[in-house]
């Protein structure tokens, strides 16, 4: 009940914030600008077309992951809306995970537009859509729960600026897990070994996350491997947020 | 029935700037509120009154001593449910209305769910907001946001209110009508706290004040014995001396006000130079028009205890 109130308040700030439903609509005319680039696609337009789409979904949603992630919790702080419901019988640990969940759900939400604009305009295409894509999708809202968790949690101690480029850092990284993993393995100084291992174990592994160009392509995906990443996702994400709660507990207002 | 609020020693250090410099915001206090008063917490900028009541509503932790609330560790969840708290210039959400903004409050303050409504509906008219329920908070004047403070304070009828500030932003007739929502309050069996540097509001209603400054209590108690503890003196007006006594009388007075038409208004500090001063007059056939003990108001007394502390600072 008092977590849901937060999630809610949490969704409708979101949905009331300009920067929001600007990202929205800057995403929606990415995916319809793939429609100029024609001439291009030497005849792959159906692969481009989806590329593109999936592409911008995600970008754009890890945008607004990151940058209103950043901002969730530092803005209660900084205006002090917060004193009116710390002062009320709410935990730090509910207002934390309301605010996480009430972006989750801000996200869920975009991502619900944004493929339903997608499917609407490749069926005006006339492009045939599988559920395929719909497995991306999915992947890439467990890639981002991982992404706000991580938002959130530097946002407990850093200022949205700092917070948002740690975590396009984080992310960043988090994509090249798979060359640290071989850095680890060819490097011959056992401290950069030892540096890209710690990185490896410590940086979420967000490669896995990333299935748009087997879909796109029509490839087999291994679903074993896909259910494994999702629940990596969400343990990763829960660590985090744990985290955050433990830096969150011990802060005075 | 247990002090609505008791602190032991109270301390709270903030580190604060380039080189963590320790500034002690709240430094042994104590403090005992009864149940069921107007307890007015007093004290000038930088006094420590915001920084006491975050400790008391859970915002901040003690860095030692003892606060409890109500019976009750402040700070807990059990506690606060029994505590409304209005903080200084508060600040809302700019993108609800005051009815999703009160509705959001009392669901947070675990209101029954078929409750919340009526709560808000009547929390709205209380502090006359009703006509503006539904426009966004982001188009609301000052006074009205201190009046969604009060509403959203209020709602849940909690045992105890804690107000920081609660005048400021406030015009003539607002204060008055929240003075009126207070002794509502008190008359409901209310326990009511609050902070502020302006003494008229406290001297109108408050049972009792304690006086903050440097993170220190320095004076606490009813405010009629703060004040009759200090008598500065008495005033005189007496009538038909010659120009001959008065200028014997005006040798034992600290101050001689006016002098005129026969009639001397002057000020003596102590009792035995009253009893001289009505001696002479009764002996050359004065008359005493008037003797009244002269009080310090509030406002003095505030600023002497300030300077005093500030001369043993030195
Ligand atoms: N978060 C903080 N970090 C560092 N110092 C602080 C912090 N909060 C308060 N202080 C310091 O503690 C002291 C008391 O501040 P506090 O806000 O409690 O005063 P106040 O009595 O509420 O003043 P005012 O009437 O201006 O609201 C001040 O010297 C202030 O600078
Ligand atoms: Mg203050």
């Amino acid at each position: 009940m008092k977590l849901n109130a937060i999630i809610i308040n949490t969704f409708r700030e979101s949905v009331r914030d300009k920067v929001f439903i600007a990202i929205i609509i800057f995403s929606i005319i990415t995916m319809l600008g793939a429609r100029v680039i024609k001439p291009l696609t030497l005849g792959e337009e159906a692969k481009v077309i989806k590329d593109i789409g999936l592409n911008s979904i995600t970008f754009f949603s890890v945008l607004i992951a990151i940058l209103v992630g950043g901002r969730l919790v530092y803005k209660e702080i900084e205006k002090r809306t917060i004193y009116l419901i710390l002062s009320r019988p709410v935990s730090k640990t509910t207002f934390i995970i309301g605010k996480y969940l009430g972006l989750l759900l801000v996200l869920f939400d975009s991502i619900l537009i944004m493929t339903g604009v997608f499917y609407l305009f490749l069926l005006f295409l006339r492009i045939p859509a599988n559920y395929f894509l719909v497995w991306a999708i999915i992947m890439t809202f467990f890639e981002l729960a991982i992404i706000t968790a991580i938002a959130i949690f530097f946002s407990t101690f850093t200022t949205p600026i700092t917070s948002a480029i740690f975590t396009f850092a984080i992310y960043f990284i988090g994509h090249l897990t798979p060359d640290l993993k071989n850095l680890a393995r060819i490097a011959k100084s056992p401290v950069i070994t030892f540096m890209s291992d710690v990185l490896y174990y410590l940086l979420p592994n967000l490669a896995n996350f990333n299935v748009k160009a087997q879909v796109v392509h029509n490839l087999v995906i291994d679903y074993r491997v896909t259910i494994l990443t999702i629940l990596y996702g969400i343990v990763y994400s829960a660590f985090i947020m744990f985290l955050s709660c433990l830096i969150f507990r011990n802060k005075d207002f | 029935m247990p002090k609505a609020i008791y602190t032991e020693n109270l301390t709270k250090v903030y580190r604060s700037g380039f080189r963590l410099q320790k500034v002690k915001a709240v430094e042994n206090l104590n403090l005992e509120v009864e149940a069921q008063e107007i307890y007015g917490f007093l004290g000038p900028n930088g006094a420590g009154k915001t920084t006491t009541i975050k400790i008391l509503v859970g915002l901040a932790q003690p860095t030692s001593g003892k606060a409890v609330v109500l019976g009750r560790p402040a700070g807990d969840l059990g506690t606060k449910k029994l505590i409304g708290f209005l903080p200084e210039s508060p600040y809302f959400y700019e993108y609800l209305n005051a009815v999703e903004y009160l509705t959001f409050c009392a669901q947070l303050s675990g209101i029954e769910q078929n409750r919340i409504k009526k709560q808000v509906e009547k929390m709205l008219a209380l502090v006359r907001l009703d006509k503006f329920a539904h426009m966004p908070i982001r188009g609301y004047s000052r006074g009205m946001l201190q009046r969604l403070g009060i509403a959203q304070a209020l709602i849940g009828d909690p045992e105890l209110v804690i107000l920081d500030e609660p005048m400021g932003g406030l015009d003539p007739i607002g204060r008055r009508e929240f003075r009126d929502i207070i002794l509502a309050l008190k008359a409901q069996g209310k326990t009511v706290f609050f902070s502020t540097h302006i003494l008229a509001d406290v001297e109108l209603i408050c049972s009792r004040v304690g006086i903050i400054l440097n993170g220190r209590l320095i004076n606490s108690g009813r405010l009629d014995e703060i004040l009759l503890s200090e008598i500065e003196g008495f005033e005189l007006i007496v009538k038909g001396l010659d120009r001959k006594m008065v200028k014997v009388i005006e040798r034992f007075a600290s101050k001689v006000i006016s002098s005129a038409e026969n009639e001397t208004y002057l000020e003596v500090t102590d009792e035995a130079g009253v009893e001289r001063v009505l001696a002479i007059v009764r002996e050359v056939g004065g008359k005493l028009i008037s003797l009244q003990p002269k009080k310090k108001t509030l406002e003095d007394h505030f600023i002497d205890q300030i300077a005093k502390e500030r001369l043993k600072a030195i």
